[in-house]
């Protein structure tokens, strides 16, 4: 469970968020929308602690973010980004394994917990059968859900992903949102991932947090919608509405 | 480690052993195998050639294997922090700042007149001092700078900068003046005495023991800055460790045998390629083998010659570096 306390945030003097508080419940896929350039990635960033230029408190679980060292902090909250990784030379289970770094020694050598962990992360995001190859060898989608898996193996209450579906066709997307919504469900991860696709979010999520600037609004799907704000914040343009 | 590896890494350590003592073998005067292996051991051998081989073709191979294997590795270090397939030890100014202390040290000091301090630190306390400096500036400025590229252009830039004010030394330095410093930049493996070897050796060591220290920290960059700081990556030690490691490692072999190119860019390609990994616990040994391995052929090679050191490393290094642009297929994507 994550929760934002009187949290604001801004890019440079502009604020895009401000007093918000809201809770983002376990076992739960949320999906943040928004326009473009509302501060969907800032407030990403933020909540996975890459930004500390906020104010307002974060807490998981009832520990506050902003007074955790990072390693620690990565105990908490894993992050998929939007960056496509493809490292020649690394295996599917060497990207997993870098997850428990925040579990390991300093040279970063795994136990047989890890080992078991980095294999079960594989396996639940389907890609066990992947284990030995090397990223630069797979497709987007399959790339996408290594990352996951990393994620996964973080073993963090929160697991937080930006855009996670551009770059996939539309199958890939769906299957992609349906595997986010296994950890939320199975797995009981407070899952919170930013996407431009409405029809995925209406779909597939189980509740819609809209940044409405400077409001951040957070409830079940059909509360959003029901509410009108869908329709306000992507309505179309009036001319294009008239030529209809 | 994968059983393949392990081959690799023992034949990697035959070929140092086999190199380091023909390394000895070469020079101007002829000495075979046996009279080098007898004079190393305490065997039977004219007390002149055990001089030779002890005093100054031992000295020499122990510098080789040294250069090679720190330029490597802080190639590596820079590559992977960089993300850039293109770095290598000096992508940060270090051989400028190098040039720069030894351009005041040659060229300047006698234009302004100083004696005394710039007179008794020598080419290579200049040149050490020069590069740390340079360092520490870029250090300094990028505490609070996020993105790594703009660090990178930094230090293309400050390094510019600093070259050209080498240049300008240069314009109005005198000839003798002149000549020492460009053949001190092109590098050579034979200047280092054996006193200077234990100021060097403890430099390079340090900076080795920071580089297996960085192993975790280099494994999370593999996968960029952000993702490694969402991992528990403390970024700003981290940066501070490689920068730390590599100012030891680059900046000393730079201070006592003048910058030598390319075997810190090409060599951690060929690590990668041997081993076929991006492991830094399995690369870290690996390029210290491999430049050691090389950096002593090349040194066998510039001997049998009498060519300029740098002129070797380059012919070496340039095929590998093209190799790798050539085949278009980035560190990362």
């Amino acid at each position: 469970m994550m929760e934002l306390d009187d949290f604001s945030v801004g890019y440079g003097r502009r604020m895009l968020i401000e007093h918000a508080s809201t809770v983002v419940p376990s076992s739960c896929l949320t999906a943040l929308i928004g326009r473009n350039g509302a501060g969907k990635s800032t407030l990403l960033r933020a909540l996975g602690g890459l930004d500390r230029n906020y104010s307002g408190g974060i807490r998981v679980d009832g520990t506050e973010l902003r007074e955790l060292v990072p390693r620690d902090m990565a105990r908490m909250i894993a992050f998929v980004t939007t960056e496509r990784v493809r490292v020649p030379g690394l295996t599917c289970t060497d990207v997993v394994a870098l997850g428990r770094a925040p579990y390991t020694g300093w040279a970063g050598q795994l136990s047989a917990a890890d080992r078991s962990v980095v294999r079960d992360s594989l396996e639940a995001v389907g890609m066990g059968a992947y284990a030995l190859r090397t990223m630069d060898r797979m497709s987007d989608g399959e790339c996408q859900r290594v990352m996951i898996a990393r994620a996964l193996a973080q073993d963090t209450p929160v697991i937080l992903l930006d855009e996670p579906t551009s770059f996939l066709d539309l199958p890939n997307r769906f299957e992609l949102a349906s595997l986010l919504g296994t950890l939320a469900h199975e797995h009981g991860k407070c899952v919170l991932f930013s996407t431009h696709e409405l029809d995925i979010a209406l779909h597939m999520a189980d509740a819609i947090m809209l940044v409405d600037s400077p409001r951040l609004l957070n409830m079940p799907v059909k509360d959003m919608v029901a509410a009108g704000h869908i329709d306000r914040i992507f309505r179309l343009p009036d001319w294009m509405r008239a030529a209809l | 480690m994968r059983k393949q590896q392990t081959v690799i890494f023992i034949l990697l350590s035959f070929a140092a052993v086999a190199l380091f003592v023909a390394d000895m073998a070469t020079g101007g005067v002829d000495i075979p195998f046996s009279k080098v292996v007898a004079a190393l051991s305490g065997g039977e051998c004219p007390e002149a050639t055990a001089k030779i081989v002890i005093n100054i073709r031992l000295v020499k191979a122990i510098v080789a294997l040294v250069a090679g294997a720190a330029l490597t590795v802080s190639g590596l270090e820079m590559q992977t922090l960089f993300r850039n397939p293109l770095a290598g030890p000096y992508v940060l100014g270090i051989s400028s700042g190098a040039s720069l202390g030894v351009a005041l040290f040659l060229l300047g000091a006698p234009l302004l007149g100083i004696s005394g301090f710039m007179a008794s630190i020598g080419i290579a306390g200049a040149a050490w001092i020069g590069s740390a400096l340079v360092l520490a500036v870029i250090a300094f400025v990028g505490r609070r700078i996020t993105d790594i590229m703009v660090i990178l252009i930094l230090g293309i830039m400050f390094s510019s900068g600093v070259s050209a004010v080498v240049q300008v030394l240069q314009y109005l330095s005198h000839e003798d003046a002149l000549k020492a410093f460009v053949i001190w930049t092109m590098g050579s493996l034979g200047d280092v005495s054996s006193s200077q070897l234990w100021v060097a050796l403890p430099s390079v060591a340090l900076g080795l023991v920071l580089a297996v220290a960085a192993i975790k920290p280099l494994n999370l960059l593999l996968l960029g800055e952000e993702y490694a700081r969402s991992m528990g990556l403390d970024l700003s030690r981290s940066r501070g460790l490689l920068f730390a490691s590599t100012t030891l490692l680059a900046g000393t072999v730079t201070a006592f045998c003048g910058p030598i190119g390319f075997i810190g860019m090409a060599l951690p390609h060929v690590a990668r390629m041997l081993f076929s990994d991006a492991d830094h616990r399995v690369l870290i040994p690996g390029c210290m083998l491999v430049g050691a391995d090389v950096m002593l052929a090349c040194d066998i090679v510039s001997k049998f010659f009498t060519l300029p050191v740098n002129s070797i490393t380059a012919l070496v290094g340039i095929p590998v570096v093209v190799w790798v642009v050539v085949r278009n297929k980035p560190l990362t994507a």
